[in-house]
């Protein structure tokens, strides 16, 4: 089910004249992980943003399997089977967390059986929400919405997921379980993911490949092996570097 | 209570329901696309200019007057959406919001010149569909038309309702309006769903001066005094929510019409924006307004 | 080379800039001395009383129509310069002013809405101008004794004074006013209560209301309840004729009497509807009335040109222009200084009689010209008219 996306000198500017990707190319294979990282400001988000449909792109090509996705709305993206599971707070906070299910199944909608049982089985992915399915999403603890987005982002049963940093601000436990759920998604071999993380060692045991992100470009790249390697003189470079990861 | 006081009231929940009607389209287009549409009273003023065109000229029914106004007023409201407000929020420029109020009061004089330049300052009238004075009881005494008007905005706002809470129309409308990030990755179609919400917006704002028109005239600048109002009831209720929108339409006719009678006849405008003021001060985000907006 | 003809069209440019100049400044002069420019400051557009402004212009066009025809003034023709007040005090105001400094009109006519007349004569006084009022009843204007203002119509206080005999004679005990908030409503309103105290037993109540207001169903409300024998409607503004239509709605069962003869406007049957049946109207004209000679020539012209009878309030009006042409010809100039002084001593046929102004300083009698009967007509059914309203009553 899942393919393999592939980014040839993406380009993106939130406002007119500031480019804040300036060129990156991007491989990730069928039903592989693949982490992104680099400095705060690289431009992480804004790549799975472009990717997403939800920042403009400017140049490039997106490849997702044989299909060139770029020019295609945010919602049509959806509809190609891309999920992006954004950094910033996206639930509805004054719909419980099944209607906010319900809504990760929009574009297959007319599917009623379909999309009950993937919200069922969405509902049960997290021990953190489970009792709280009928609750408000906008009184649940913020760890607790992360949780909501995620297993509304795999509710379409997307090709390709796209995670922006899933555990930042989570507690240990909630940690664990979003890694238990990438573990068992990877094994299940239906999608193709990519993952933007500041826990680099976490996201490195899970990753096949790595992609380091600079100042909106392409900075280096490897196995996930490999780049464990070399992560300490990779951070090092960023730390020289910090503060500086605006493309102007 | 004092037949006065029975009949005020009663007044004040007819006004209101007009008012609610009138106010329920600005707050829907808010809560989704956070316009503030200045143009909005134009959407009326031209739905009813429709129902006067369709009912006076071609002399048809009454009630073709009716959806006249509303396809008029939706209309009207499609072609801003695509011609003059998309181009803003799609475009990459900072301080959008300001940009489309700008754009929207431009728009605004424009639809009056042009409705000026096309059917002159005369005031014109409209049969009503129930044309007579009832005398209830011979206690309490209204016009036919006034009842019509209120049982059609209710059971339009009804019918909002319906769409909102339970289709899924309105499921997206809510869902932009909670988190519009939310709403794209998603997959909801921020484009289609304006443009229902415009449509809806300009046909609720059309159908209500279409039956406030019996009761009234209808001239090029009703579209100022209609904007006025839905701005107060759409601060009283909570900008984007649909509840608080009903809740303050029903309260700000029953506010105009005891004030006026039981304070002073000479300031029935006023009454309005008193209450207004007082709900910014002790409750700004509106009666019904949550941080996060709900529609 | 470059600097050379630079200097030489400079040169050049400068020769024919001052030609152009003094061939303007010559052709303006001439024409100066030629023309009459009068000024018609009137409510022209909603959310004025733009039907009565309507009914102004075509009045003031005649006059000037039939005043060149025959000549012009002392040999020169007159023209209009016409301005929109929109029933506006501050757009009226800010018209007269331009009626006079760009305009260079003689004298300011056509003025309609008391509230706006009060503000202009405040522009009349500060240039010296002629303002001449006909039908804008608030007593303040000619009361406050300005050199500037006349008036060849009714005010208020006469009116309302009027209104008494006619109140005590139909036996009403309760009388509400309802009143615009304008200088004309609530002029009204005041000098009614102050003339009811000659008949003790009639209780007034006056209730007021936003003039550019189309919704009078609250007010109405508390009208009805308070269950008064006869309402007396004090409003200008088109919008308001709904007061009758919503009144009955809310089940007021009173007399209606209109403060004016506004019920035979146009639109008055169409919009009242059913509503109009029983309201009584003042009105200062009526089939016994001593038309002149002037009066003739200006109801048949009118009659002519427009295809229907002018109004009593345009007999008026009429005499406004024939009072400035009066003035001119006395002083034999046009210039607006000189009208004010000559105003007050012209006398000249009127439409319904001789016209003279009375000038009893300290007085609303001041510049004022007040010579007319007032009559009280009923309308027994939809679609009355003038011809066929019932008269009830003359009052001296
Ligand atoms: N909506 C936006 N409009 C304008 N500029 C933006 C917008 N979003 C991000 N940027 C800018 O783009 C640059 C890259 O931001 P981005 O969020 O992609 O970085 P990141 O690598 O995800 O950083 P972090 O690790 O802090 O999340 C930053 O300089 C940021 O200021
Ligand atoms: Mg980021």
């Amino acid at each position: 089910m899942s393919e393999a996306i592939t980014i040839k000198g993406l380009r993106v500017a939130y406002e007119s004249d500031i480019e804040i990707l300036r060129g990156v190319d991007m491989l990730g294979g069928a039903n592989t992980l693949t982490a992104i990282i680099g400095p705060n400001g690289a431009g992480k988000s804004t790549l799975l943003k472009g990717v997403a449909g939800v920042a403009p792109v400017t140049g490039g090509e997106i490849h997702l399997g044989g299909q060139r996705i770029e020019a295609l709305n945010a919602a049509q993206r959806v509809g190609a089977g891309v999920s992006f599971v954004p950094q910033e707070a996206s639930v509805f906070g004054q719909m419980t967390v099944l209607e906010n299910l319900r809504l990760g199944g929009w574009h297959r909608r007319k599917d009623k059986a379909w999309l009950e049982r993937r919200i069922a089985f969405c509902g049960d992915l997290f021990h953190s929400i489970k009792p709280h399915l009928e609750r408000r999403a906008g009184d649940l603890s913020g760890g607790q919405q992360k949780l909501v987005e995620i297993a509304r982002g795999l509710v379409g049963e997307p090709r390709l997921l796209l995670l922006d940093e899933p555990t930042a601000g989570l507690s240990p436990v909630m940690v664990r379980e979003v890694y238990r759920e990438i573990a068992r998604l990877k094994e299940s071999r239906s999608v193709t993911v990519l993952l933007v993380e500041q826990n680099v060692r976490e996201a490195l045991a899970v990753a096949d490949h790595v992609y380091v992100l600079a100042m909106g470009q392409n900075d280096t790249d490897g196995p996930a092996a490999e780049i464990a390697g070399r992560l300490d003189g990779i951070v090092r470079n960023w730390m020289s570097r910090e503060g500086s990861g605006m493309a102007s | 209570m004092t037949q006065l006081f029975v009949q005020s009231l009663l007044l004040g929940l007819l006004q209101g329901g007009l008012y609610a009607l009138l106010a329920v389209g600005l707050s829907l287009v808010f809560g989704i696309l956070r316009v503030v549409n200045f143009a909005h009273g134009e959407f009326a003023m031209l739905g009813s200019f429709a129902a006067v065109f369709v009912v006076d000229m071609l002399g048809l029914p009454v009630w073709t007057g009716l959806i006249a106004a509303a396809v008029a007023g939706a209309a009207i409201a499609y072609a801003t959406n695509i011609l003059v407000l998309r181009p803003i929020y799609l475009s990459r420029m900072r301080q959008k919001g300001e940009y489309t109020i700008i754009a929207t009061f431009l728009l605004s004089q424009f639809l009056i010149a042009a409705a000026t330049l096309s059917f002159g300052t005369t005031y014109r009238k409209l049969p009503g569909l129930w044309d007579q004075n009832l005398a209830i009881f011979d206690y309490i005494y209204l016009s036919g038309n006034r009842i019509v008007a209120f049982v059609a905005a209710i059971a339009m706002i009804a019918l909002l309702f319906f769409i909102v809470y339970r289709t899924d129309i309105g499921r997206a409308w809510r869902a932009l309006t909670q988190n519009p990030l939310g709403a794209a990755v998603v997959g909801i179609d921020v484009n289609r769903y304006a443009n229902l919400a415009f449509l809806a917006s300009g046909a609720f704002a059309g159908l209500a001066a279409a039956l406030l028109a019996p009761l009234m005239f209808v001239f090029p600048a009703s579209g100022v005094i209609a904007l006025v109002k839905a701005f107060i009831v759409v601060i009283i209720g909570g900008l984007g929510s649909i509840r608080g929108t009903l809740f303050a339409g029903l309260l700000l006719g029953v506010v105009e019409v005891m004030c006026t009678v039981y304070i002073d006849t000479g300031y029935t405008d006023a009454y309005g924006f008193a209450l207004m003021i007082a709900v910014l001060l002790f409750r700004p985000q509106g009666l019904f307004g949550r941080t996060g907006r709900a529609v | 080379m470059i600097n050379n003809i630079g200097k030489i069209s400079r040169r050049a440019l400068l020769a024919s800039m001052t030609a152009a100049g003094l061939l303007l400044a010559g052709s303006g002069s001439a024409y100066a001395a030629e023309d009459i420019t009068l000024g018609l400051v009137s409510p022209l557009s909603e959310p004025g009383d733009a039907r009565s402004g309507d009914a102004i212009k075509k009045t003031a066009d005649l006059w000037v129509k039939l005043i060149n025809g025959a000549g012009g003034i002392g040999g020169r023709q007159v023209k209009l310069a016409v301005f929109d007040d929109q029933g506006k005090v501050e757009v009226g105001a800010s018209a007269m002013e331009r009626a006079i400094t760009e305009a260079n009109a003689s004298a300011i006519l056509g003025i309609w809405s008391s509230s706006v007349a009060l503000a202009q004569m405040e522009v009349a006084k500060g240039y010296n101008v002629p303002l001449m009022a006909f039908y804008s009843w608030s007593d303040d204007i000619t009361a406050k004794n300005y050199p500037q203002v006349f008036r060849i119509g009714p005010y208020n206080s006469q009116i309302a004074a009027q209104m008494v005999p006619f109140v005590k004679d139909r036996g009403y005990k309760k009388v509400v006013v309802l009143a615009e908030d304008t200088a004309y409503g609530l002029g009204f309103a005041k000098a009614f209560e102050e003339a009811v105290k000659a008949a003790p037993d009639v209780t007034v109540e006056v209730v007021q209301f936003q003039a550019q207001t189309q919704d009078l169903t609250a007010v109405m409300s508390k009208v009805a309840a308070s269950k008064p024998d006869a309402v007396i409607v004090q409003t200008v503004f088109s919008a308001t004729n709904l007061s009758i239509k919503q009144g009955r709605e809310v089940g007021l069962k009173a007399d209606i009497i209109t403060g004016w003869d506004w019920p035979l406007l146009p639109d008055f049957w169409s919009t009242v509807g059913e509503a109009g049946v029983g309201v009584v109207y003042p009105t200062f004209s009526d089939p016994s009335l001593n038309i002149t000679a002037t009066g003739k020539t200006f109801v048949d012209a009118y009659k002519a040109a427009y295809g229907h009878e002018p109004a009593i309030f345009q007999y008026y009006l009429w005499d406004n222009f024939n009072a400035v042409k009066a003035a001119i010809e006395k002083s034999g100039s046009s210039e607006p200084a000189k009208l004010v002084e000559t105003l007050p001593g012209v006398t000249f046929e009127g439409t319904i009689g001789p016209v003279f102004f009375r000038n009893e300083a300290g007085t609303v009698n001041f510049h004022q010209w007040d010579k007319f009967a007032m009559f009280f007509k009923k309308l027994n059914k939809v679609g009355d008219g003038e011809k066929e309203a019932e008269l009830v009553q003359v009052a001296k």
